[in-house]
């Protein structure tokens, strides 16, 4: 039983998240999972009409390529050849996470065999699925509610343990506690300030500004609060972004490779090898990181360069935590004996750096930086540096400001600074509300981001709306001249409605119902 | 098929002689269509059983849209009314609205005269005990597979219509509780309509139990006025109705008594008494208007309630106790009225009572007031769930116009709720299940700022026009009124001082008014400037148009203009739903992601758009956003 609105084809990827592990869950849903995995596994058991919830085991085979196969078999595997052996276990629609036929094969772990198996369902007549797109299927099919929808998107996102573990508490409804805390003061106020207008005749019913401006006041810092988890929970979510930022050839790419410790980025000494952003995830102390290597920053009129560059300022926008890379001598601190936050030396050897306020500028390539809270200072190469030189660096380093995330001694060569890095990063992530985050239990995704934003945006207005006129009303006038009762009322309705949406209570009727519990209101 | 010749044959049949009838068939009949009126009682055209007041928060900018679109109410309360003020005069703009006391045998003799003297009007008595349904030729929808042709009355005559109104009030198996005693009927001294809740069960209407009450009339010379405070209509009287010249009404007083705590203890021994506790009840009374019961068990706390003493006309002795309304036995009222201070040994005239009766929730209408069951059938007022004469008559307004466009073929009049306080009542019938009689409050407009009784003119001009009730010369003078207000409020913008600052930038301090800009102010330039710009209309033969509410809505539409740009950006993402309309053919049930009980309403209510799909209750931000998908989806295909 499909619904409608569902789409009519089957989907497969690898369920469990990529990299090692025991066992590798690849997963197919759709009206033709059954037919599709019988093609992969043809014993016949499962082939004649499999029972739905009854694991079977196996060998699975490449199967023939067949018409609708929305990939080509590339290495001319011949049909009927082993791929792996695995626990394949099908769940029928509508008794399955998706509501749909799902079959789930369970591999041996490590990359390669479930890859294979995903490829083979491929051949098959499968598609590849979207990101998040059971959950999606779930969702439209009525497996889970929007709430519920969202925080399986963020746990199949949070790929490391910490972030399942915010996820999981959203599920249990802490953010609607948090939520409400702040919704039920200001329906409260709402229900009075319309009582005093509705029934003003009848019933005595009295708020005070000065009541109004607390409670304002109180929910102003509530939704900070909130708010301030935002980029924590897309850090949850994603990663934190480390971008790896510095003149060409200051040997980022070398850096990253120490630090993910294996070869992922191809080096070269030439200046300018690396032309795109290379994204690398890595887990590290059960957080997820994912670190940018940018291009060498060169103004050139090569196209392919300053895409590059383009690249890396998309890059810097969404970055977390920037590793700025220099060598000694070159760049932020100097050889001159000063923290040269501002060092507007011309560059000497290629590479340098010049910053103002948040702006640098790298080999004449001007890029917009985050705060320096969020900055680690990299003095790179440190292998070539003598006793003397090492003696200087560390005076100027302790010269830093606090508020700069802090200055690192590293050689790609030797490994020295590379531990230092990976517990630095993890103090600026967590500084940055990842163990908030966590503590609170709140992972907030876009949807509540921007809604949260309004709300505090509206009630900040409001808020300033009692200011101003009780800044300018002078002592002649009648204090019935401040923002009029009936606007303060309609404009925080609005608000009311909004945070409402957040935790997915819709209130129409909730105002006047509150009044009428209230007060004894009517003739 | 009933295929007997009919008795009468018409355009519009209109039920029900109330304010929603009475607004139902004077616009049909307006319009031009042959329309008949089928009453109980001639003589009971526009009786009010309930309070002796038109008007209110909310109710009193119901009368004065009303009044723009061609309808009667405001002007008969002009007419008749002998106490007038405006509400909330200390309060903005928005949140005022004008009450009048009205003079029930006044009003009721003024209405049945404007009825009877209707041209194209036919008044007829009789009991509707049946509809004429048959099959339509062709389906309009699913829902809609029957049209009506007329309606049977219980002595046998039968009535053929294009189009039928019902406006039965609180008929449909109407039972009136005193005390233990029971007696069918719908208000005071009036019988019920029996057959008909059977005739729309039997079409496939569900139906609801709702109650209402009213409290006890007393001798107005047997009250000890000594005693009790004074409260006096307002010096300037405003009317109602833009078409009211020479305002002078004879106004009276009213006057303020309250409850104690030996009314109270009678209350509380005897409630058992009452058959609202003791079970007998079980419609669902609404909660703005307690009685005296429900007072005092559910605010236990109080040791007072307020009661308004209100002449019920100039003509009789009876006076309304407002406040008081009952439905416990006899001897306790008595006892209860004696026990307030003022009403020792006031006698009473009528004792108070409850009625319940059934209605047709208001989902199972359209927002043309057409049932979507039944094409060409139209409710309006009690009968779908409201209370008040102000929400009665303007959906029989609505529904009158609605059933005489759609005979025409002509577009529907719906009525928006960021237009006028009539759109946000149709809009909350179609949208929501109402548990307890509905009443209009300002709070229900989210557009409050905008939709305010001194703009009515503004807001409702156009609208009028297209719907073509009132006589020319009237259209023109809201026109020419229009057109002076439009400049003078140009006027205020572009007439600046040498501060480089304009009349309109000095309006919006909170403590300035036109009048002390225009008279009082040290400020010569704007001064002479502003009364350059008025002055050049009151030196034409137009001066007649700048009256003093002109001057308010320019003063008001000045001093808001910052709130309402604020309010609009805030409900801007609520526009944008109000335009995504909902495919008639879309299949609710069959969207499994949506709620279970989302699915349920949706596919009763079929909301015309996504905007109206979210004010319904239990469809939840998650259902939207399903919707969403679902739209998106269809629109591939």
């Amino acid at each position: 039983m499909t619904s409608q609105w569902t789409d009519d084809s089957t989907i497969v990827a690898l369920a469990t998240p990529q990299g090692e592990g025991g066992l590798a869950v690849v997963r197919l849903s759709g009206p033709r999972a059954v037919e599709i995995a019988g093609a992969v596994f043809p014993r016949r058991r499962f082939v004649a009409g499999p029972e739905s919830h009854r694991a079977l085991h196996g060998e699975l085979v490449w199967p023939p390529t067949t018409g609708e196969s929305s990939t080509t078999n590339m290495h001319e595997r011949s049909v009927g050849t082993p791929i792996d052996t695995a626990v394949v276990l099908p769940m029928l629609a509508p008794h399955s996470y998706t509501g749909e036929d799902t079959v789930e094969f369970f591999c041996h772990g490590g990359r390669m065999p479930a890859q294979l198996v995903v490829e083979a369902c491929l051949l098959a007549g499968a598609v590849p699925a979207g990101r998040g797109e059971f959950t999606r299927r779930a969702f439209l099919n009525g497996k889970l509610s929007l709430d519920q929808a969202e925080a399986v998107v963020d746990l199949i996102h949070a790929e490391d343990e910490l972030s399942a573990r915010a996820a999981l508490r959203q599920l249990q409804g802490g953010f609607d506690a948090q939520i409400r805390a702040i919704e039920e003061p200001l329906r409260d106020i709402l229900a009075r300030i319309e009582g005093t207008l509705e029934f003003s005749e009848e019933e005595d019913i009295r708020i005070e500004r000065s009541e109004i401006e607390r409670v304002f006041d109180r929910v102003l810092s509530q939704l900070d609060d909130l708010l301030a988890l935002a980029p924590a929970g897309r850090q949850l979510r994603e990663g934190v972004h480390v971008v790896l930022l510095g003149s060409a050839n200051v040997g980022k790419s070398s850096l990253l490779n120490r630090l993910v410790g294996f070869d992922r980025v191809l080096v070269d000494h030439e200046a300018g090898t690396t032309r795109d952003v290379v994204e690398v995830p890595v887990n590290r102390d059960g957080t997820t990181y994912i670190l940018h290597d940018t291009a060498g920053l060169r103004d050139t009129d090569g196209r392919v360069e300053k895409m590059g560059i383009e690249l890396t300022r998309r890059s810097v926008r969404r970055a977390d935590i920037v590793l700025l890379l220099s060598e000694y001598g070159n760049g932020n601190v100097g050889s001159d004996g000063t923290w040269s936050a501002t060092n507007d030396r011309e560059p000497t050897t290629g590479a340098s750096g010049k910053r103002d306020n948040n702006e640098l500028t790298i080999d004449r390539v001007r890029l917009d930086l985050p705060p320096e809270s969020k900055i680690v200072h990299i003095c790179t190469k440190s292998d070539l540096l003598t006793t003397r030189d090492r003696e200087t660096w560390r005076q100027m380093a302790e010269q830093i400001p606090v508020a700069v995330a802090g200055a690192i001694l590293t050689s790609s060569e030797t490994g020295e600074g590379v531990e230092s890095i990976w517990s630095r990063l993890f103090q600026v992530a967590a500084r940055d509300g990842l163990r908030e985050a966590i503590e609170h239990g709140v992972v907030l995704n876009d949807r509540h981001v921007s809604k949260l934003r309004r709300c505090r945006d509206g009630i900040a207005s409001l808020r300033r709306d009692l200011d101003t006129h009780l800044a300018s009303a002078d002592a002649s006038v009648d204090a019935s001249n401040d923002v009029p009762d009936e606007v303060l009322g309609s404009l925080l309705a609005v608000v009311v409605a909004e945070l409402g949406e957040v935790s997915g209570r819709v209130y129409s009727e909730k105002i006047l119902e509150e009044i009428f519990a209230r007060f004894c209101i009517g003739k | 098929m009933n295929r007997r010749r009919a008795d009468f044959d018409t355009d519009i049949i209109v039920v029900g002689g109330g304010h929603a009838g009475i607004e139902a068939s004077l616009a049909a009949a307006r319009l031009g269509a042959r329309t008949l009126l089928v009453t109980h009682a001639i003589d009971k055209i526009g009786t009010m059983p309930c309070n002796p007041a038109i008007g209110g928060l909310g109710k009193g900018h119901l009368v004065r849209e009303i009044d723009v679109l061609g309808g009667e109410m405001g002007r008969a309360i002009d007419a008749t009314g002998i106490q007038f003020r405006i509400l909330n005069r200390r309060k903005g703009p928005a949140v005022q609205a004008p009450r009048a006391q009205a003079d029930k045998q006044l009003y009721q003799q003024y209405m049945e005269a404007v009825v009877c003297e209707q041209e194209n009007l036919h008044v007829i008595e009789g009991d509707v005990d049946s509809l004429l349904i048959r099959a339509m030729g062709e389906a309009r929808n699913q829902l809609t597979q029957k049209e009506i042709y007329g309606v049977g009355l219980r002595d046998g005559r039968v009535i053929h219509g294009r189009k039928v109104v019902l406006c039965s009030g609180t008929f449909l198996r109407g039972l009136m509780h005193v005390g233990e005693q029971q007696s069918p009927g719908g208000q005071a001294g009036a019988a019920s309509a029996e057959g008909l809740s059977g005739a729309l069960q039997s079409i496939g209407f569900t139906l609801r139990r709702l109650k209402t009450g009213t409290p006890p009339r007393i001798e107005k010379t047997s009250i000890d006025y000594e005693k009790l405070t004074a409260q006096a209509g307002d010096p300037d009287p405003q009317p109602f109705s833009f078409r009211t010249n020479h305002f002078s009404p004879q106004q009276i007083e009213c006057h303020l008594t309250r409850t104690n705590t030996r009314t109270h203890d009678i209350v509380a021994r005897n409630l058992d008494r009452s058959p609202l506790y003791a079970g007998i009840i079980e419609g669902t009374g609404p909660r703005y208007c307690p009685s005296i019961e429900d007072k005092i068990v559910r605010f236990a706390e109080k040791d007072h309630h307020l009661i308004f003493l209100e002449p019920e006309s100039l003509a009789t002795s009876e006076v309304y106790v407002n406040g008081l309304s009952t439905s416990l036995p006899v001897d306790v009222q008595q006892a209860v009225v004696h026990s307030i201070e003022g009403l020792e040994s006031a006698t009473v005239l009528r004792h108070g009572y409850a009625v319940e009766y059934d209605s047709v929730p208001s989902h199972q209408i359209m927002s043309t007031l057409e049932t979507k069951l039944v094409a060409g059938l139209y409710m309006a007022g009690q009968i779908v769930g409201t209370s008040g004469y102000e929400e009665a008559a303007a959906q029989g307004l609505v529904a009158g116009v609605n059933a005489v466009f759609a005979s025409d073929g002509k577009e529907a009049f719906e009525p928006r709720r960021n237009e006028s306080y009539i759109g946000v009542l149709v809009d909350d019938l179609v949208t929501k299940d109402i548990y307890e009689p509905y009443r209009m409050f300002t709070s229900r407009a989210e557009h409050r700022l905008s939709l305010r009784c001194d703009n009515v003119e503004s807001r409702m001009m156009e609208v009028s026009e297209r719907i073509g009730i009132l006589p020319e010369a009237d259209r023109l003078y809201l026109r020419s009124r229009q057109e002076a207000v439009t400049k003078i409020r140009r006027g205020f913008s572009t007439s600046k001082g040498s501060d480089g600052e304009s009349a309109a930038d000095l309006l919006r301090h909170p403590e300035q008014t036109i009048d002390k800009i225009v008279n009082n102010l040290n400020h010569k330039t704007i001064k002479d400037l502003i009364k350059n710009e008025i002055n050049n209309i009151l030196n034409t033969k137009d001066k007649y148009l700048v009256t003093k509410g002109v001057l308010a809505q320019v003063e008001n539409d000045v001093k808001y203009e910052g709130y309402i740009e604020k309010q609009k950006k805030l409900l801007r993402k609520q526009q944008f739903l109000e335009n995504l309309e909902l495919p008639e053919e879309l299949d609710y049930r069959a969207v499994e992601a949506l709620s279970f009980e989302a699915r349920e309403k949706l596919s009763t209510i079929r909301p015309a758009n996504m905007g109206q799909a979210s004010r319904i209750d239990g469809v939840r931000a998650g259902d939207l956003a399903v919707l969403s998908v679902v739209l998106k989806k269809m629109q591939k295909r």
